[in-house]
């Protein structure tokens, strides 16, 4: 199938090169400076080709402990909260997507999420609350308080409205339980939804550095973007002394910094493409109501 | 499959992006400026490292050797110099524990040390017999202050903290930090007591809270950021000018720099003096502008100053910076100032020095470490030399001291003993802190350490000039061992560590005077690079400070006040664009006087009175 190229289609395609370039940019950016010269990078003389390149940064991310920790701390806590995160929203959102007569209590419940979506205690509260419950230092701190996605419940349960109820009618006549219905029917008739929920929260997972912060002090444990985040450090003239700026100064280094980002990108990279396809199909579903 | 591949491409490089803005890890959002630092010149900044690891180590920086080989305890060195602490406190405190947090996350330690467990907790417990366990480790900056802010607010701290004055003030209210007056006033501290004394015991002036103090000051060295006006002396000779006496051949260089091709490639590509928008005489920075102000008019931006009649003044408001934004907007008008100035930040400014196409720029002493550090290494025919900002119509050149209080040691109401630490930090400040061996010494990075100490507020000031009379003047001295003597005397504590910088940089000096390539000269085992930035940092620096040997200029009240917290989030914004519109000369048709006398009169209305009130009232205690 060929088709004409119109003035249209070429300033289309233009603009969206040209998207692609400025999303890009920052990537190959973050990629040449790990690769170059670090007096290079410093003197602004990096922004299209790396220049004295060398792997040195690479080389140095190898034998960093916490940098590998960190990375495992990560994988598991996406592997752990996504799945538990997965299995309570499923099982909140089904039942609050049945008609108001089979579930009278749906409508108190969702108000009462709603108002938690709305209204959090705030940092010093939830920081109490957490050593009060002796998940400091521990893996669960960080995934317990984000367990029930809220947000992502609301979404489910629209995307659930729409498989039509006739359905789970049938079903229920045929002998099939809550939990059967659930798992046989509304599960895999929403894969794609599951395929775009799981990506929101693997991206929320992976980025999250502040539970990491707050929760964990012991660094061996604290997850990856939490490591990230503290690479790169403000200097503030009025409130450091001088020998505080002179050795952060001499400690800081871009280009070990760039490669650490670049490596914390990978992950994400790998994932995505298999997963964009549903991407799109399951944001637009919910929004249609049956 | 194109389309596919297009479309794949787009979504990839979007949740890359994604990514990069959620976790605010992009590397080029820093604000400092970031330097290189040659292995092997580690040591060169920070005094413990310097002493600790004496002439030879110093050379081979962190890597220096095995620790597993080293022995350390029991422990055999730190033993105090002139002041007998054997009875009873050193004895008393032997292996008791505290806890503390610490900043050092974005640092590493040597093979076989961890954070409680290295040269500067060994030393420490050497030296006051205090046992360091530390509760977490988070980078300097905003990770670790939030987490501090988080466990203040919680109300659980650590036994040790080391705050600023905002934290401070904030404990005091939670009646979580132990009152230390009678220990800091009338206890037995015949170190800290000097040190305090050399500045009038503004430090502990600074801390008094309805009469208590419930902290530790840290003092700081005088001048120790004070912006310097570095030049490249290689641009100068280039262009046969002549060194800057005043101002007005500051501008003369200035202006030669920009129109006669310094860097002789043919094009009008150099700048004059690129600044940063950055006022403050709280403490200086690269390309800070806060000495011009000093200087021209006697204004001190960011500051509180006690004016004659008694009252206090915001130095920002006060008339004499009239003077300072005319000179300045005289710069901007010739162009000696880039036009886009106020977008700078620290790196912008970097690069354009690292990439030669400015001569010259403001900054510290140590500016070989920050601005510079770029220049210093990509061009090996750079040579810079430092000048204090010359003086203006024969009045006393003044330049920023920096607060009288850098930080502060607070002690937990919880711990046992609080005036242990009020011992151990004097104890920490007498001692010389030489391991009997240091040989075979690793240090650390002077982060580690639990306490760092107060010094001398002449400290960079005595030992150049000692260099410069005795050593390379009169000749009476020659060795190390005597001008350290001599600097101790004179300072009434130990100077140690910038004398040994100032003996590693009196080498490219002697070569300068002799005529050769100073960007030649090796020292130990460090590369010329690092041997030339030992220079600037050691030499060029002090000596310009020690020569100009300027006034201090230091704030009158350095704590925050109820309104500050309410209004200064406004009012400094509001301060920094009037005074970048008045140098830019944008003044809605005004003369940059009456826009000045209506800036001063709307900062005012808009809290600023409220503010001076209770500093007055803070002050008049």
């Amino acid at each position: 199938m060929k088709k004409k190229m119109t003035a249209g289609h070429v300033i289309i395609i233009a603009v969206l090169i040209l998207l692609a370039l400025i999303c890009l940019y920052p990537m190959w950016y973050t990629l040449i400076c790990s690769i170059s010269d670090r007096v290079h990078v410093e003197a602004g003389n990096v922004w299209l080709l790396p220049k004295g390149i060398n792997f040195a940064s690479y080389r140095r991310i190898l034998s960093d402990e916490l940098y590998f920790s960190s990375f495992l701390v990560s994988v598991k806590r996406v592997a752990v909260g996504c799945t538990l995160n997965l299995l309570l929203m499923i099982l909140t959102a089904y039942p609050l997507c049945l008609p108001q007569r089979k579930f009278p209590a749906a409508r108190f419940i969702k108000w009462f999420f709603m108002a938690n979506m709305l209204f959090s205690g705030g940092l010093i509260p939830s920081y109490v609350l957490m050593r009060q419950y002796g998940l400091f230092d521990s893996f669960w701190a960080m995934i317990l308080p984000g367990a029930v996605p809220l947000w992502n419940i609301v979404l489910m349960v629209n995307f659930f409205r729409n498989i039509p109820y006739e359905l789970n009618e049938s079903v229920t006549i045929d002998g099939a339980n809550p939990l059967q219905i659930l798992f046989r029917i509304y599960v895999p008739l929403s894969k794609p939804s599951l395929a775009c929920m799981f990506l929101f929260q693997f991206v929320g997972h992976w980025n999250s550095y502040f539970d990491g912060l707050m929760y964990i002090n012991d660094r061996m444990k604290q997850p990856l973007q939490t490591y990230i985040y503290q690479l790169n450090v403000q200097i503030d003239y009025a409130i450091m002394s001088t020998e505080d700026i002179i050795a952060l100064l001499q400690t800081s280094n871009k280009t070990l910094q760039a490669a650490k980002v670049f490596v914390a990108l990978i992950p994400i990279l790998c994932i995505y493409p298999f997963i964009q396809k549903y991407f799109t199909a399951g944001m637009t579903m919910g929004a249609v109501k049956g | 499959m194109k389309r596919k591949l297009l479309s794949m491409l787009l979504a990839v490089s979007l949740m890359a992006v994604m990514m990069a803005g959620c976790g605010k890890n992009d590397t080029s959002s820093g604000s400092g400026g970031t330097t290189q630092s040659p292995a092997g010149t580690t040591a060169a900044g920070t005094k413990e490292e310097t002493a600790a690891a004496g002439e030879t180590a110093t050379a081979e920086g962190t890597q220096a050797t095995d620790v597993a080989s080293l022995t350390f305890g029991p422990y055999n060195w730190g033993v105090p110099k002139d002041i007998d602490y054997s009875q009873p406190y050193n004895k008393r405190f032997d292996g008791l524990e505290y806890t503390r947090i610490s900043a050092t996350g974005a640092l590493d330690l040597p093979e076989g040390m961890s954070i409680d467990d290295n040269t500067e907790t060994w030393l420490f417990e050497s030296t006051t017999g205090l046992k360091t366990k530390t509760e977490w480790v988070a980078a300097a900056g905003s990770a670790f202050n939030n987490k501090a802010n988080q466990s203040i607010a919680s109300g659980e701290i650590p036994d040790l903290m080391n705050v600023g004055m905002t934290q401070y003030y904030a404990l005091i209210k939670a009646g979580l930090i132990a009152d230390l007056t009678d220990e800091l006033v009338n206890g037995n501290h015949p170190t800290l007591q000097k040190l305090y004394g050399m500045s009038d015991n503004i430090a502990l002036d600074t801390l008094e809270v309805d009469g208590r103090i419930y902290g530790i000051p840290r003092v700081n060295a005088q001048f120790d950021s004070s912006p310097l006006i570095w030049i490249r002396k290689d641009w100068l000779e280039k262009l046969n000018l002549e060194e800057p006496r005043t101002l007005a051949d500051l501008e003369t260089i200035a202006l030669a720099f920009m129109e006669n091709d310094p860097d002789g490639n043919g094009q009008k590509d150099t700048y004059g003096i690129p600044v940063l928008a950055s006022f403050s005489a709280q403490k200086g920075g690269d390309g800070f502008l806060c000495d011009i102000f000093l200087n021209v008019g006697g204004a001190a931006p960011g500051i509180w100053q006690m004016q004659d009649d008694g009252t206090v003044i915001y130095g920002s408001l006060m008339e004499g910076a009239k003077d300072a934004l005319t000179l300045l907007n005289g710069w901007y008008e010739k162009g000696i100032i880039p036009s886009d100035f106020a977008t700078w930040g620290a790196d912008e400014l970097k690069e354009t020095v690292g990439n030669g196409r400015a001569g010259i720029v403001f900054g510290p002493w140590w500016a070989a470490w920050s601005v510079l550090s770029s220049n210093v290494n990509l061009d090996t025919a750079a040579e810079w030399t430092a000048y204090m900002l010359p003086e203006h119509e024969g009045d006393p050149i003044r330049s920023a001291a920096g607060n009288p209080v850098s930080n502060v040691f607070v002690i937990s109401n919880d711990f046992e003993d609080p005036s242990a630490f009020v011992y151990a930090y004097d104890m920490w400040c007498t001692t010389e802190k030489l391991p009997t061996d240091y040989e075979n010494f690793v240090e650390v990075n002077n982060a580690y350490n639990p306490m760092p100490t107060s010094v001398s507020p002449k400290a960079y000031l005595i030992p150049i000039r000692t260099m410069l009379d005795k050593v390379v003047g009169s000749g009476e001295m020659s060795t190390m061992e005597e001008v350290k003597q001599a600097c101790l005397e004179e300072a009434g504590v130990s100077l140690d560590w910038v004398v040994e910088g100032a003996f590693r940089a009196k080498n490219v000096y002697d070569a300068m005077e002799a005529g050769e390539d100073p960007r030649a000269v090796t020292v130990d085992d460090m590369d010329p690079v690092a041997t030339y930035q030992q220079y600037l940092q050691w030499w060029a620096g002090p000596r310009a400070l020690a020569e100009a040997d300027p006034e201090a200029v230091m704030t009158v009240f350095q704590g925050t006040t109820d309104s500050m917290e309410m209004y200064n989030s406004f009012l400094s914004t509001y301060e920094t664009e009037a005074y970048v519109k008045m140098i830019m000369g944008n003044t809605d048709g005004q003369s940059i006087s009456d826009y000045f006398d209506a800036f001063v009169q709307s900062y005012l209305e808009q809290g600023g009175a409220a503010i001076t009130a209770e500093v007055q009232e803070a002050i008049g205690k």
